[in-house]
C-alpha cells in the first residue's frame, strides 16, 4: 500500500473516475501525469506515524442510541508517502526520438539510413515524461506528422521539398496565398509526394480559411503563414554554413522566399543569432530546441555562446522556460546579473561561473 | 514504462481517515503490530478525539487535510495487496502493464500531536 499526498484538483480528476500514470524510464525520475499535466513525483518520509482506518469517522457516526462500541481494522501503518509537485514537461526527448528516423519518402524507407526505431503514440507515452495532451501538442509544434501509424519528423530536406512544390503551383496558377484550394493542391502533386504529407505540410504552414459559401470538402482553401515559410526558408540558408554575412544574408533571404513574401528580422526569433559586435556583423543558426531543457544547464549554455545578452535577444530562447514576460524576468534574476553596457542598453551575463 | 493507477472508489467506504501520532508505534516485546489490538478511539461531546494506547492517552483534533491522500494499491493476482511495492521507476521492473489501484481516499485526519500522558489510577494519597 502507498500513500500520495495530492492537491484538490488532483483528487476531483480522481474522483471523475479518470486514470493517474507513472510515466519514465528506469534511469530517470518518476513523473505522474494526469490527462493534461504532469507532476514531479518525490518520496517524502516522516517522523510520525500515519495509521489508516478503512472506515470515516466523526462525530456524525456515532448516534445517540447506536451502539457504544465499533470496532475498526487498521489498513496500515506508513511513515512515507508520495508527493506531488507540478512541473514542466520534458518533452525534449520527444524530438530526440523522433530524430532516429525522419521520413524522406517512401522511396528511402527501405534504405539502411532509415532503419532506425520508429514510434507510436504508445511508445511514445511509455518514453516521454509528459501527459497526453502536452506531447501531442508538442509533436504539433515540431511538425511532426503520422504516417501508417508512427510519429515521425519529416527530413528537413525532404520537407522544405514539398513546400517549395506546393509554392511553385501557388506561382504557376497565381493563386493568391491566402486562398490556395487544398483538394487541387494535393491532386496536382500526387504524382509527386503523397498526398497525406502534403496536406501535412499545408497544415503546418498555413491555416484552413473557413469558406462561408460552402460546407463541401473539396472546396477547403489554406492560407499561408508568411512568418513560419520565411522561417523555413532563413534555416535552409543558415543550415550548412557556420556564419553568414548578416547584410549578404538579409538580401539572399528575401531574395529567396516566394514573391510577394517579405522577410523580417523578427521571424528570425529563436532560431538564429545576430553577432553584432563583429565586423562585419554576421548571423548564425541558434535553435531553441537545440538548448538544454534543464533551467541551469540552458543559461550555461546561452551564457558560453555569448557573454552578454540584452533583454530582446535572450528572451526568445526562455519563453519555452517560462509562462509569460513576468517569469522570464524572474528567470533572468536568478541566474543573470545586469549592467549597462555601451549605448546605455541593458545587458545581461551570468551570475554563476560557466562550466 | 508507464505505471496505470486506476481509480477503484465504490462511492461509500472509499473514504478512509488517517490517524497522525508522533514518533513510533511498538508493541512490547517487539511483537509485530499487524494482528493485535492497538487501543480504544473515543470522542467527546465536541468532537475532539481521545486515543487510548494502553497507559497512555493521548489528546488530538480531527483536521481535514489540505492536501489529501491517495491509498494505492498494487492489483495483483495471487500477491498479497498489502505489499509495499517501491514505485521508483529505477527497479528492475518488467516494462510491461504495472497496475495499480487507487482504492481510497484521505481528506480526514485525527492529528494526536502531544505527547501522550500516563494514565495512573488509584494513587494513594498517602503513603
Amino acid at each position: 500500500m502507498k500513500l500520495i499526498e495530492v492537491d484538490s484538483a488532483v483528487m476531483a480528476y480522481v474522483e471523475e473516475g479518470k486514470d493517474l500514470v507513472i510515466r519514465g524510464d528506469k534511469t530517470e525520475s518518476a513523473v505522474m501525469c494526469l490527462e493534461d499535466m504532469t507532476f514531479d513525483l518525490k518520496e517524502a518520509e516522516t517522523s510520525n506515524t500515519l495509521l489508516l482506518l478503512d472506515k470515516c469517522l466523526g462525530v456524525e457516526d456515532f448516534e445517540e442510541d447506536g451502539p457504544d462500541l465499533h470496532h475498526f481494522q487498521i489498513q496500515g501503518v506508513a511513515h512515507k508517502y508520495l508527493e506531488l509537485r507540478p512541473m514542466r514537461p520534458k518533452l525534449q526527448k520527444l524530438r530526440l526520438l523522433l530524430n532516429q528516423n525522419p521520413y524522406a519518402g517512401d522511396l528511402y524507407e527501405d534504405s539502411p539510413e532509415h532503419s532506425g526505431q520508429k514510434f507510436t503514440m504508445e511508445d511514445l507515452l511509455g518514453k516521454v515524461q509528459a501527459s497526453k495532451r502536452e506531447i501531442i501538442e508538442q509533436l504539433k509544434q515540431i511538425r511532426a506528422c503520422c504516417i501508417k501509424g508512427f510519429w515521425r519528423l519529416l527530413d528537413f530536406d525532404y520537407e522544405f521539398e514539398v513546400l517549395s512544390q506546393i509554392l511553385s503551383l501557388m506561382e504557376e496558377n497565381s493563386w493568391s496565398m491566402d486562398w490556395i484550394p487544398l483538394e487541387e493542391t494535393l491532386d496536382t502533386l500526387e504524382e509527386l509526394k503523397p498526398r497525406l504529407i502534403v496536406q501535412h505540410v499545408m497544415d503546418c504552414f498555413g491555416e484552413k480559411t473557413s469558406n462561408p459559401e460552402s460546407e463541401d470538402e473539396s472546396k477547403v482553401t489554406y492560407k499561408l503563414n508568411e512568418d513560419r515559410i520565411c522561417r523555413l526558408y532563413a534555416e535552409m540558408l543558415l543550415k550548412h554554413t557556420d556564419k553568414f554575412n548578416l547584410v549578404e544574408f538579409l538580401q539572399a533571404w528575401q531574395q529567396s522566399v516566394p514573391e510577394g513574401m517579405n522577410t523580417s528580422e523578427d521571424q528570425l526569433k529563436g532560431l538564429a543569432l545576430i553577432d553584432r559586435a563583429s565586423k562585419p556583423q554576421v548571423i548564425s543558426l541558434f535553435k531553441t530546441s537545440s538548448l538544454p531543457e534543464n533551467e541551469r544547464d540552458r543559461f550555461n549554455f546561452l551564457f558560453k555562446t555569448k557573454e552578454r545578452w540584452t533583454m530582446d535577444e535572450i528572451s526568445p530562447y526562455l519563453e519555452d522556460l517560462a509562462e509569460g514576460k513576468l517569469k522570464i524576468g524572474a528567470l533572468l534574476q536568478k541566474y543573470a546579473r545586469t549592467s549597462v553596457g555601451p549605448g546605455g542598453v541593458r545587458v545581461y551575463n551570468s551570475k554563476r561561473p560557466i562550466t | 514504462m508507464q505505471i496505470l493507477l486506476k481509480p477503484n472508489l465504490p462511492g461509500i467506504g472509499a473514504e478512509w481517515v488517517m490517524i497522525e501520532l508522533q514518533g513510533q508505534l511498538e508493541s512490547p516485546e517487539n511483537e509485530q503490530l499487524s494482528g493485535n489490538f492497538m487501543g480504544d478511539l473515543h470522542f467527546n461531546k465536541k468532537g475532539a478525539p481521545i486515543l487510548i494506547i494502553g497507559h497512555h492517552i493521548l489528546y488530538g483534533k480531527v483536521m481535514t487535510l489540505e492536501k489529501p491522500f491517495l491509498v494505492l494499491t498494487k492489483r495483483s493476482q495471487g500477491g498479497d495487496g498489502n505489499e509495499l511495492e517501491s514505485m521508483e521507476t529505477d527497479q528492475s521492473e518488467v516494462q510491461t502493464d504495472q497496475k495499480y489501484s487507487i482504492s481510497a481516499v484521505v481528506k480526514k485526519k485525527l492529528m494526536f500531536k502531544t505527547r501522550p500522558k500516563p494514565i495512573i489510577t488509584n494513587v494513594p494519597k498517602r503513603l
